[in-house]
């Protein structure tokens, strides 16, 4: 579960600060689906990277599984996004020059674990994507979707509680988009919640609970899709 | 143009004064370098002529020996050719002022001959220099001493003046003070003047002179007059116009320019590396407004000048601060050169370096002309970035696609070319080799880089994890920018790794030769413990002290001088031959003899024979049984070559006949230096004591173990190259500098992909291990290659400018010591070169990182 109780974030010091997110306050249940729609600097991604641990909020709190993320230090936070957190990018943010099963493997190997041990995970995790035999390719022999396929798995490769996706099929063309909206709305079960940033209303209104960020401020918080799973496994 | 450097340039560079100081500070150091070493050369050439003008006074022409110097008895019969108006005798001696650790230039001259060539003028307004002439030349410790010299020590007429003789230290009395002006201003004061008579017996001269000055009647011909006196002469001295001395003298130099040359080059190199490095890292930072601008329509070509015009600009303040600096530098350099110059050839004039406005107007073009091409290849990179690719946030981190094989083909044939025996044989072969050998490893150095990645890749990403791993992994990625860097890098290693390779393979030669020759017990020298420019031959008195020293065996003296022979100048040696091969027969150790039979007591005093190096052998075509004429003050003596034998006393090469011979055809009896025996039980120290008081007891006088010569031989060795290890700590410095721009611009470069690492739980330790792992293999690198290139230059070194030029054979030692110490220097400060960026990289803020998309 993630809350945020009268969240702000600024940036920039005295007069001349700019408030990107103002006064927020939201729960999050665990198992839903959640899309944050708004405008261009409407808040939305300083909002998802306050859920993520990525930024502290400059007033409020942020609670993730009921722990305050503003009285964490730094090496605390790193754990808490490793192994209770995963994102996905609008740019997909593969590495180069490892392949797509150890671009999958990545946060395992972070957090300590051997290469062998983890690459049976990754690549069951590519098979379970439809990727199974891409798994030595290199991103640059991979499609745009093929990638941000890999990025997703990628999220889950720690099986986090909570999948971050900022404007995921934003670099994709629709039918691609598409399918991996549906990979995302297929990660969310009983105990997996995904919060998807997008600006296009009609990927928005998938999510089973809509936010709306305007001048930073929560200014729609409404039931989206109804069809939602929840599904009991990835 | 002028309005997009106005609006966005002038507020990046205030924005990064850190970085704009180091493009300054690039720029500076290039420009003072450049001037300073200008500046030096030209006082150089400017002291040439001083040199030429002072020993040559009034002279048309001048008489000179090679080895012992000119008869003195020869003046008469100079004086006698036709068409001479003027000729005098002069002995000159760089003297050691002990009491004041000074050297003073000591004019012999004689003030009851002609009176033309006196270094001053007799009467300096109302008063004359010396007041009693006759006084003043019948006594020996009379001498003059120049106005800033006496000034600078507080003397006045009667005070004491402390110089080291032949016979040790002495007191001279002043008896009168020279203007500052012809020969006493041009040593800065450092001079002074006595009878040449009280000159000859202090300083060891016997009869000789060092030379005699001629000059000419106004309408006799020089050339007659100067084939008179060639002919007067005889083959062991040379008649020569003053004007060709300064000839001589300059191609004495000639090296010296080179290296000064040279320094100039590098330095405009380490400043252009630096702002090559500087407008790197702020090509990397400003990508994104580089496509901004590129999409508003702003040409490649104006992207590129604009970076150049920055540049240029911010070394204007850099070029002035080098103008300023470089006048500070030249005093410094030119005193450097100038001992330097000292060393190779005579004390020369003391010039104040002054800046010219043509080394200036040089020092500006070459400021500039760096700063623009060091920032012209980051600018074009730069500039070449798809628009599309920066404004959609994708990855702007160089992908270099290097034509490894192609390189890697060129490399071979330019490492075999430096190996071809086209190259071998001479100086400019040898350099050229050099060249070839340089320009290979930089071609082979990606694919260096690309084959340790590979064979490291696996052990440091087992060992420090996959952090480490993707550190590597970058350096692949940015094959082009990390080059350049182990390149710099590799430079400094290599002349480490070259001269600890000609270090340890000169010692190790050195070594056994010593080890062979070096038996006497203790050896006595007067100013300095070797024979050098600095030491002062001893008198046969001194010698003969030494001698009944209790506690002393025997004595092996030997003298030293420069011979000329088959129109080369090689060292001749005369010493107590029988005394060292009987010493040396009771203690197993002989002459290493490489040609002829083995060598017996009483060989060499038989019959004229001399013994040669191999280098001498070489240089002069000779081998054993073949007959050698020396041209002695006593007429021309033929010598057998007895045997050739492995020595290193000299570059030039060396010979080594009785001392008899010596005092019979040279007719001088002074000697360098005397080894002592030791009778049996004799407490070394005790003797040691008991010589250096017979001879006046000051520090000046060495008695030294020969326990300790070989280390003073590699010690002497070792300063030759101190000016190398200092270039050496420089460039690597700057190099190291490199490795912070490189690693500083790589973390700018990298900023999403650490953010997104970051994100998915990579902690500011992880990110901070694959900087330093980069920051490291880059050294790592480098000591690779530059010990490669090292052992490479080292051994070209060996077979052509030492096999060529000294004629010495020496195997080739690998200096584990030196490439280990500079092998783990230069990987640990390249690892904390990288922390800096690292720092900053671990603290970066993870959300704006990944918002940079």
């Amino acid at each position: 579960m993630i809350t945020l109780q009268n969240v702000s974030r600024s940036y920039g010091m005295g007069a001349g600060a700019v408030p990107a997110v103002r006064d927020v306050s939201l729960t999050i249940e665990p198992g839903s689906f959640v899309t944050v729609v708004g405008a261009s600097g409407s808040g939305k991604s300083t909002l998802l990277h306050l859920m993520g641990a990525l930024d502290q909020p400059t007033a409020g709190t942020v609670l993730i599984e009921g722990k305050d993320v503003g009285a964490m230090n730094d090496d605390e936070r790193t754990l808490l996004r490793r192994t209770r957190i995963g994102f996905v990018f609008q740019f997909f943010n593969l590495l180069p020059t490892l392949t797509a099963v150890e671009n999958v493997a990545l946060p395992a190997r972070l957090a300590g674990e051997s290469s062998g041990k983890t690459r049976g995970r990754a690549q069951s995790l590519l098979e379970r994507i439809g990727l199974g035999a891409r798994g030595n390719h290199r991103p640059d022999e991979l499609s745009g979707g093929e990638m941000q396929r890999v990025a997703i798995a990628r999220a889950l490769m720690m099986d986090p509680p909570v999948l971050l996706a900022d404007e995921p099929t934003g670099n994709l063309d629709s039918a691609t988009g598409n399918a991996i909206l549906e990979l995302l709305r297929g990660a969310v079960d009983a105990h997996r919640t995904v919060v998807l940033i997008t600006h296009d209303p009609s990927i928005a209104r998938r999510g089973n609970r809509v936010l709306t960020m305007g001048d930073g401020q929560l200014i729609g918080d409404e039931a989206g899709s109804p069809s939602v799973p929840p599904r009991s496994s990835p | 143009m002028l309005a997009l450097f106005r609006e966005i340039s002038l507020r990046h560079w205030a924005r990064s004064p850190l970085r704009s100081l180091l493009v300054m500070l690039g720029i500076a150091l290039a420009v003072a370098l450049y001037v300073a070493t200008q500046t030096a050369a030209n006082s150089m050439l400017a002291s040439f002529h001083e040199f030429v003008a002072r020993v040559s006074g009034r002279a048309d022409l001048t008489i000179e020996g090679g080895g012992v110097g000119v008869p003195g008895d020869l003046l008469s019969d100079v004086a006698d050719v036709p068409g001479v108006a003027h000729s005098a005798s002069t002995v000159e001696v760089s003297a050691q002022a002990p009491e004041y650790g000074e050297s003073i230039l000591v004019l012999g001259v004689d003030f009851l001959g002609d009176p033309h060539f006196l270094p001053f003028s007799v009467q300096e307004g109302d008063h004359r220099v010396i007041e009693d002439p006759l006084a003043f030349v019948n006594d020996p410790t009379a001498i003059l001493v120049a106005r800033r010299f006496a000034t600078r020590h507080s003397l006045t007429k009667g005070s004491r003046l402390r110089l080291l003789t032949s016979d040790g230290p002495k007191d001279f009395f002043v008896k009168g003070v020279l203007e500052d002006s012809g020969a006493a201003a041009s040593f800065g004061g450092q001079l002074a003047v006595m009878f040449l008579d009280a000159a000859q017996v202090s300083f060891a001269r016997g009869t000789f002179v060092d030379r005699i000055d001629v000059s000419v009647d106004k309408g006799a011909n020089l050339e007659t007059v100067r084939d008179a006196l060639v002919k007067l002469a005889g083959p062991s001295l040379t008649v020569e116009r003053p004007d060709r001395m300064g000839v001589r003298l300059r191609a004495l130099a000639a090296p010296l320019e080179g290296a000064l040359g040279l320094s100039a080059f590098l330095a405009l190199l380490v400043g252009g590396f630096l702002v090559y490095n500087a407008v790197g890292v702020a090509v990397a930072q400003r990508t994104r407004e580089i496509g901004t601008l590129r999409a508003l329509g702003v040409t490649r070509r104006r992207t590129v000048q604009l970076f150049c015009i920055e540049a240029m600009l911010l070394a204007a303040p850099g070029i002035a601060l080098g103008l300023v600096l470089g006048q500070s530098l030249a005093r410094y350099s030119t005193e450097t050169t100038m001992k330097a110059l000292s060393r190779l050839a005579t004390a020369m004039p003391d010039l104040e370096p002054h800046l010219t406005w043509d080394v200036a107007a040089g020092g500006i073009g070459a400021g500039l002309l760096t700063a623009v091409l060091a920032a012209w290849w980051p600018a074009r990179r730069g500039a070449s970035v798809d628009p599309a690719i920066v404004l959609r946030g994708s990855s702007t981190v160089e992908r270099t696609r290097l034509p490894l094989v192609p390189m890697l083909v060129g490399s071979v044939v330019l490492l075999s070319l430096a190996w071809t025996p086209f190259f071998q044989g001479s100086e400019l072969g040898g350099g050229l080799a050099l060249t070839a050998t340089v320009l290979g490893a930089a071609l082979a150095t990606p694919a260096l880089m690309v084959g340790l990645r590979r064979a490291l890749v696996g052990g440091v990403e087992a060992v420090l994890g996959l952090p480490a791993r993707l550190g590597l992994d970058y350096v692949a990625r940015t094959l082009g920018r990390s080059t350049v860097n182990v390149l710099a890098l590799m430079v400094a290693v290599g002349m480490s790794v070259s001269v600890g390779g000609w270090l340890s393979s000169i010692e190790r030669s050195i070594g056994s030769w010593v080890d062979e020759i070096g038996i006497a017990d203790l050896t006595v020298t007067l100013g300095s413990p070797i024979i050098d420019r600095r030491h002062v031959p001893l008198s046969t008195d001194a010698a003969d002290k030494i001698a009944k020293v209790p506690g002393v065996d025997r004595t092996q003296s030997y003298r030293i001088i420069d011979e000329p022979a088959l129109g080369k100048s090689f060292r001749l040696v005369a010493t107590d031959t029988d005394v060292f091969l009987s010493e040396a027969g009771r203690r197993g150790k002989a002459w290493l003899v490489v040609d002829g039979a083995p060598l017996q007591p009483g060989e060499l005093t038989a019959r004229p024979r001399i013994l040669l190096s191999e280098n001498a052998a070489r240089r002069l075509h000779l081998k054993a049984g073949d007959s050698l004429t020396l041209h002695t003050p006593k007429g021309d003596v033929a010598f057998e070559v007895r045997a050739v034998i492995v020595d290193y006393t000299s570059e030039t090469g060396a010979g080594f006949i009785d001392r008899r011979f010596f005092s019979q055809y040279w007719g001088d009896s002074a000697v360098d230096g005397v080894s002592i025996y030791l009778k049996d039980g004799v407490n070394d120290d005790k003797v040691a004591d008991t010589v250096r008081a017979a001879l006046g007891g000051a520090g000046s006088v060495f008695v030294t173990k020969t326990t300790t010569v070989r280390e003073q031989l590699v010690d002497s060795l070792r300063q030759t190259f101190s000016y190398s290890r200092s270039v050496e700590l420089v460039t690597l410095l700057i190099a190291l500098m490199g490795v912070i721009g490189t690693m500083a611009a790589a973390v700018i470069d990298r900023a999403r992909e650490i953010g997104m690492l970051r994100a998915i739980g990579a902690t500011s330790r992880q990110v901070a291990t694959s900087i330093i792992v980069e920051a490291g293999f880059l050294g790592f690198c480098a000591v690779v290659g530059g010990a490669g290139l090292g052992v490479v230059a080292c051994k070209l070194f060996l077979r052509t400018m030492v096999a060529t030029d000294m004629g010495w054979h020496l195997d080739f030692i690998f200096p584990w010591g030196a490439t280990a110490r500079i092998g783990s220097l230069v990987v640990a400060t390249s690892a904390l070169a990288g922390g800096l960026p690292a720092w900053r990289a671990a603290r970066s803020n993870v959300s704006s990182a990944v918002v940079c998309e």
